[in-house]
């Protein structure tokens, strides 16, 4: 069979009937026709290619390589986060098999088949290595002979969340070139990260002298170490090449710690995020002072997937946004679990099938038909962006019922679901290299030209506009005193009433919803911030043809009820116009994390947990503090309203109760309070809990209101015209 | 590979409010207009719903065409009023053009306003949509004679029905007047705004075809009429407060209506689907999984399911490592993604009490053992056992006659030992088959996992299968697991007899148990069939050295709250699991300095995560660990302890001794249950 050549291939060659299954469930087959690119230099390298029929060429500065059926190429793969070297297209009509490279380990190993795979990764580390090394000044500058003369010294090391490679003042044994990962390097001019393709600790091997920084990895980090006395060595014979890299290396700290420096003190809070910023492509992210806790977002999600692939909980944030405004603006972000199309995915490698996949394009993907369920990924993601759902098309017999599940871009759709359904375009992904400016001055920028569509700021503009349709509702009701008059505005207040029903369509019908969201990126808005702009300015145009129509009084009957259920409508239109503008900062500065309204119960069990259980190893006068002031604070029942109503945030209110007791005290005893710090910050986390609830159910629940109730208005309005019309 | 702490268990993923809010809203606003459609045609008739607006009194019950000719717009109201042309030359001669109808003024849909004298003397005032008696104030003075005259012509004899005089708005004479204007004729009929009524009383004047008497009557009620407008007694349209609640009662019931029906589609759509039950599981049976090597993905979900890492992954094949940690409950099984992984049944544990396939003790008929007792472990078996041991005993008792009930003797059905998992699944299951069932416990509901460390997740739902267990398991923190146990509880009203500590079990067939009260009394009960499900914690092994009165309080056998160590010098003594996972929770919290004293030279046993974990710890520096110690003496601050045959002091401010428990064998002992082995 030559369609199976590539089972012939020196690496597949001792696969079992049972192997053979495993690579053709987890394999993509590729018709490729002649001059069709394979993959491009630079492209991450993940999966190894076979040749079932036809010849692919690999091109690159060294010449054209040709492979024929049977043959392998792709085999850099085989070193975790190695990139392609060479252009790979078909030189005619061929057929190929893509493998990911974990995948290919695993089928191998079983099958006790795997020693060929053990040489050829032996062969491509080294090549790996070089041109890994070549991503770096020194290895741009360094010739070939010299370049493999280094690599040949170069041993591999790896280290997860928190731990170190090196602390300041131990020897340094070794320089290490960053593969994968953020290191963080505490020293005293200042911190500074290294990312992958720096050198790390050249000046301490160099000097033979001990390390003045303390390298801890941010999250998982792969590193090559290069042993002291070799780099004298390369120092020795290329100076010059070595000056230059430490040149860079140390522009690139002066940079950081610039950018770091010039960060206001709380802003350094978005470097903390540095290794999810570098790790992810596309990063989903709310706006937390446009978000009005709809959930528009993950309800389109589930309309489209199923089940949602992600929830409005997770972290939060405050990093300064470049590529999404027009000036570099701070924003209070919300990270929800979902997948961020990582660079460098760890659920990619952990999947036993192969059936998670990276497009050309970067997003990663599950193929639905060929996951089994068994979690790998979910445990693996460091995000937790994975979750198991039930089957789109139910399971096939003996299958998990679950598979693994998370957000796919929408693929194929021109702008992913949530961010179209958002009502206030607060919901983005951003690139962060390209949009973050933490990320861009550490991480570098990005080369996408592609700028994300500008923030909103709709709703505001609108109702400024909609500010001016008072007088015109004064103007309406002069001219009412004739009775025709009175018929023709009834007509404008049945269409104008009737077209704001009609456009709750829009959000309830995809292809109308997605169709508002391209007219909204059209004019540089985000989402339906456009639609719910236009309803609002629809609904005073209407609220001043109904004065104009019927007058101030209602009258009885079911006139009289319709323009009741008129008000009312417009009434709570009103107020969830006021709500999403000045709620959403206000609930934002009482928040620490995103949570759902479901979390309330628990966290205030946790809250009240800890406020006692710390009470109860304090003194006395640490007690009587607590039952006359923390605990009727955290109890007022008017408390979340005036927190509310000042405006202030967690910290702000932290500061003014402390200061209360402290006023209470009069300078007395305060070294007797030592402790009563977790007491205030949780007596204030207690109020905020009961103010947050209180904003949360003013956002949730003038919405379903006014549905309701516009639902009895389109119906009365249709008995209402068919009367008139008879 | 990472050396980062990864989960154990993939989470799925559930909806969240955000999909919930929304459940039943369009059902309910649904419902609520058509209630609301409803109350309006109940309230107002059907027909008047879809006609223009309600008819004023002059012309209520009217049907369309009693004014409208069959389908025209034609208007005819010279049939009724006859022919009465208006006084005024110019609206008669617009008339006769027809640009100036009846209905120009008299707009009997939108505003069809009168007054009407009552027979009775009484005043109303009417117009579209209401109709009520106004207190008109009298006339002035001067016009006495006036009023005495007209009050004779509106005496009841001589009305017999209520006089109407229809009132005009002022908007009306605003189609073609200027009533701004300082010219207009109009201007002076006017007293307000368009709502206001006019003054021209004298615009149709009536041929005298009607006798004189009616005549003056009808003059005498304009007059009064006038008089009533330009006092401004009846300018404003009356009683808005009324009409808007008028208005507003069906828009409120209807909301009303709307939020119920909508909340119950909401709870119905809600509801949780109720899963498959799971398979038949023989308590008390040694299974063991095995692995299809051909088929293992090598996925680690079995692995990380396991609680006591008795399996492992060797070539991306999973593989049986530690078969005599096997706990035999399966959730490696129910892990497994393609079924490559069963559980084959086996005999019974070899150690453990001598028990038949219905766990009853041999030799001991209507005596049963279910639990930890029976040498199985997880909370799950228990549970399940003690649901295996109340329907053995439902069923014998449905076999058997109940007929040797002597009332007044306190005889139950089965009496169970114990409130922990098995007990209280035995109770329950019990008590829903309408058996009498009484649950004694020397401590409380479920003790042993009460004194679970604080938040600690008990992993025992690692299950796809929903079993009709009693009791609710699931992954969750201790906490909520006691709460729902404790409402499923209240709910099924199981009397828990909370500080009776069982002494002994005597007798055959109807059991005497002979117990003691928590103050020292002593009480007796008669069953016809015990449960011992005490389980096998007993008590901790103490310290090998006397404890001075001074260090009682520093001395612990159990941790429940790390956070109470905050910032102390912790010592833990013993490397077991217990003694692991304390050391774990107390290096978790800020500047607590814990030291491991252990007699052994290494790690012999415990589940290999908590290894691991330990590992971490001691690597960072978090965690001291000091092997081949014993503890020598323990002082007021700190404790001697002999290591390489030196003697070191280490100060503490609490000591954590998890050296292992006694078992509560006297218990087993006394009721005659005869134990296979010795249990390590």
């Amino acid at each position: 069979m030559a369609a199976d050549a590539w089972f012939r291939s020196p690496l597949l060659r001792g696969l079992d009937a049972r192997g053979r299954a495993d690579v053709r469930a987890a394999a993509r087959l590729h018709a490729l026709g002649a001059g069709a690119l394979a993959f491009a230099p630079g492209d991450a390298a993940d999966t190894l290619w076979f040749v079932g029929s036809g010849a692919v060429a690999l091109a690159s500065g060294r010449g054209v390589v040709r492979v024929g059926p049977a043959g392998h190429f792709g085999t850099e793969a085989l070193v975790r986060g190695a990139v392609r070297a060479v252009r790979a297209y078909a030189e005619e009509e061929s057929s190929l098999l893509e493998l990911p490279v974990s995948a290919v380990r695993r089928i191998l190993a079983r099958a006790d088949a795997d020693s060929a795979l053990a040489r050829a990764e032996t062969a491509a580390r080294r090549e790996a290595f070089a041109l890994l090394l070549a991503e770096s000044a020194l290895g741009r500058a360094l010739d070939e002979a010299a370049l493999a003369g280094l690599v040949s010294v170069l041993g591999e090391a790896s280290r997860g969340r928190g731990e170190r490679y090196f602390s300041s003042g131990e020897p340094a044994r070794h320089a290490l070139f960053v593969t994968g990962g953020v290191l963080e390097l505490a020293a005293s001019p200042g911190t500074t990260f290294a990312v992958r393709g720096d050198w790390v600790a050249l000046e301490a091997a160099l000097a033979d002298s001990p390390h003045v920084e303390t390298a801890t990895a941010l999250g998982d980090t792969r590193v090559l170490t290069l042993p002291a006395s070799a780099l004298r060595e390369l120092a020795r014979r290329h100076p010059a090449e070595l000056a230059r890299e430490r040149e860079a290396a140390e522009a690139r700290r002066a940079r950081q710690r610039r950018v770091r420096g010039a960060a206001p003190g709380a802003a350094r809070d978005g470097f903390s995020e540095l290794e999810r910023l570098e790790s992810a492509r596309s990063l989903l992210a709310i706006e937390l002072d446009a978000c009005v806790r709809c959930g528009h977002c993950t309800v389109a999600c589930a309309e489209s997937h199923g089940t949602p692939r992600f929830e409005r909980r997770g972290e939060h944030a405050a990093l300064v946004l470049v590529g999404t405004e027009a000036e570099p603006v701070r924003r209070a972000l919300l990270f929800p679990h979902a997948c961020q199309h990582c660079r460098d995915p760890a659920c990619l490698v952990d999947c036993p099938t192969g059936a998670i996949s990276r497009e050309p394009d970067g997003a990663v993907l599950v193929r639905e038909e060929a996951c089994t369920g068994c979690g790998a990924c979910a445990k693996a993601c460091p995000w937790d962006a994975i979750r198991m759902a039930p089957r789109s098309h139910g399971a096939p017999p003996g299958a998990s019922p679950l598979v693994a599940a998370k957000c796919d871009l929408c693929h194929g759709a021109s702008a992913p679901e949530c961010v179209s359904a958002c009502p206030t375009g607060a919901i983005v992904r951003l690139d962060p290299r390209r949009d973050v400016a933490e990320a861009r001055g550490v991480l570098g920028r990005s080369d996408s030209a592609e700028r994300a569509p500008s923030a909103s700021k709709t709703l505001v503009r609108w109702l400024a506009l909609a500010g001016l349709l008072p007088p015109l509702v004064a103007l309406a009701r002069v001219g009412s005193l004739s009775m025709r008059a009175r018929g023709t505005t009834g007509v404008v207040a049945g269409c104008l009433s009737g077209l704001l029903v009609a456009q709750a369509l829009v959000k309830r019908v995809r292809p109308l919803r997605v169709a508002c969201a391209k007219v909204g990126a059209r004019a540089g808005r985000r989402g339906l911030s456009l639609f719910v702009g236009a309803h609002s300015l629809a609904g005073f145009a209407a609220c001043g043809a109904v004065v104009a129509h019927a007058g101030a009084v209602p009258s009885r009957g079911l006139a009289g009820a319709l323009e009741l259920v008129f008000w009312v409508v417009a009434l709570s239109g009103g107020f969830g116009a006021v709500a999403y503008r000045s709620l959403p900062g206000r609930l934002r500065r009482l928040e620490r994390e995103g949570s759902l309204p479901e979390d309330g119960p628990a966290e205030r069990d946790e809250l009240e947990q800890r406020l006692f259980g710390a009470l109860s190893s304090q003194n006395g006068a640490v007690k009587g503090l607590a039952r006359r002031v923390l605990i009727p604070y955290a109890g007022a029942p008017f408390g979340p309203l005036a927190l509310l109503a000042s405006g202030r945030g967690l910290a702000a209110e932290e500061a003014a109760l402390t200061r209360r007791v402290e006023r209470l005290l009069g300078g007395r005893r305060s070294e007797r309070l030592a402790g009563a710090e977790v007491l205030v910050k949780t007596s204030v986390a207690l109020r905020a809990l009961a103010a947050r609830r209180l904003v949360e159910r003013a956002l949730a629940w003038w919405l379903p209101f006014h549905l309701v109730l516009a639902v009895f208005l389109a119906v009365l309005l249709v008995v209402h015209v068919v009367g008139v019309m008879r | 590979m990472s050396t980062s702490e990864k989960p154990r268990r993939a989470r799925s993923l559930r909806s969240s409010s955000d999909q919930a809010r929304s459940r039943g809203l369009l059902g309910g606003a649904v419902f609520g207009a058509l209630l609301l459609v409803a109350l309006l045609a109940w309230r107002h008739g059907a027909r008047e719903l879809v006609a223009p607006g309600p008819l004023a009194r002059p012309h209520a019950g009217f049907t369309c065409t009693s004014c409208h000719a069959e389908n025209t717009a034609q208007i005819t109201c010279g049939g009724c009023h006859g022919p009465h042309p208006s006084s005024r030359s110019a609206h008669r001669s617009l008339a006769v053009e027809g640009t100036l109808t009846c209905g120009t003024c008299h707009a009997v849909h939108r505003s069809e306003a009168g007054i009407a004298f009552e027979p009775d003397g009484s005043v109303s005032i009417f117009d579209t949509g209401f109709d009520q008696v106004v207190v008109p104030p009298p006339p002035p003075i001067a016009s006495v004679s006036a009023r005495a005259a007209n009050d004779r012509e509106l005496t009841p004899s001589r009305l017999s029905s209520a006089t109407l005089v229809p009132l005009v708005r002022a908007g009306a004479c605003a189609e073609c007047h200027d009533l701004d204007g300082a010219r207009d004729p109009a201007r002076s009929c006017v007293t307000g705004g368009a709502d206001s009524f006019s003054l021209c009383f004298d615009e149709h004047r009536r041929p005298a075809t009607k006798t004189a008497s009616a005549a003056t009557a009808r003059d005498a009620a304009l007059e009064r009429a006038r008089f009533l407008v330009r006092s401004r007694s009846v300018t404003a349209p009356l009683g808005a407060p009324r009409r808007l609640l008028a208005a507003g009662m069906p828009v409120a019931l209807a909301c009303g209506g709307a939020l119920v029906f909508g909340l119950v589609l909401r709870r119905r759509s809600l509801a949780r689907p109720t899963e498959p039950s799971g398979r038949a599981v023989v308590p008390g049976v040694r299974r063991l999984p095995v692995i299809d090597a051909a088929r293992c993905l090598g996925c680690h979900a079995c692995v990380d399911a396991c609680p006591y890492d008795a399996l492992g992954i060797r070539r991306y094949v999973a593989v049986l490592e530690r078969p005599e940690a096997c706990c035999g409950a399966g959730p490696c099984a129910d892990a497994c993604p393609n079924g490559s992984l069963t559980l084959l049944e086996g005999a019974l544990p070899l150690a453990g009490p001598r028990l038949s396939n219905e766990l009853e003790v041999s030799g001991r008929p209507g005596l049963f053992l279910a639990g930890d007792v029976t040498g199985s472990t997880l909370i799950r078996n228990a549970a399940r056992q003690g649901v295996a041991v109340a329907r053995a005993v439902h069923a014998r008792l449905a076999g058997s006659t109940h007929g040797d009930d002597s009332p007044g003797s306190e005889r139950v059905d089965l009496l169970v030992v114990g409130a922990g998992p098995a007990g209280l699944a035995a109770g329950l299951t019990a008590r829903s088959l309408g058996l009498s069932v009484v649950v004694l416990d020397q401590a409380g509901v479920a003790a042993s996992i009460r004194r679970f460390s604080r938040q600690k997740l008990v992993l025992d739902a690692a299950s796809r299968e929903d079993e009709a267990l009693p009791l609710w398991l699931g992954d969750a923190p201790k906490e909520e697991l006691l709460e729902r146990w404790q409402r499923t509880l209240r709910g099924a009203r199981l009397e828990v007899r909370e500080g009776v500590r069982v002494t002994g079990v005597e007798g055959s067939g109807p059991f005497r148990i002979e117990a003691e009260l928590a103050d020292g009394a002593r009480a007796g009960f008669r069953a016809r069939h015990v449960l011992i499900a005490i389980g096998t914690r007993g008590t901790p092994r103490p310290l090998a050295v006397p404890v001075p009165e001074a260090c009682v309080a520093r001395v612990h056998y159990e941790l429940s709250d790390a956070r109470a160590f905050a910032g102390k010098r912790v010592v833990v003594i013993g490397l077991g699991d217990v003694a692991m996972e304390s050391a774990l929770a107390l290096a978790a919290q800020p500047d607590t300095h814990v030291t491991i004293v252990h007699r052994g030279a290494g790690f012999s046993r415990g589940a290999r995560r908590n290894i691991d974990a330990v590992g971490r710890l001691l690597a960072r520096g978090r965690l001291r660990l000091v092997l081949g110690a014993s503890v020598r003496a323990l002082g007021v601050a700190s404790l001697e302890i002999e290591v390489l045959g030196g003697v070191r002091s280490l100060p503490y401010d609490a000591l954590f001794v998890h050296v292992g428990t006694v078992p509560a064998r006297g218990l087993l002992e006394s009721a005659g249950v005869a134990v296979r082995g010795e249990q390590g």
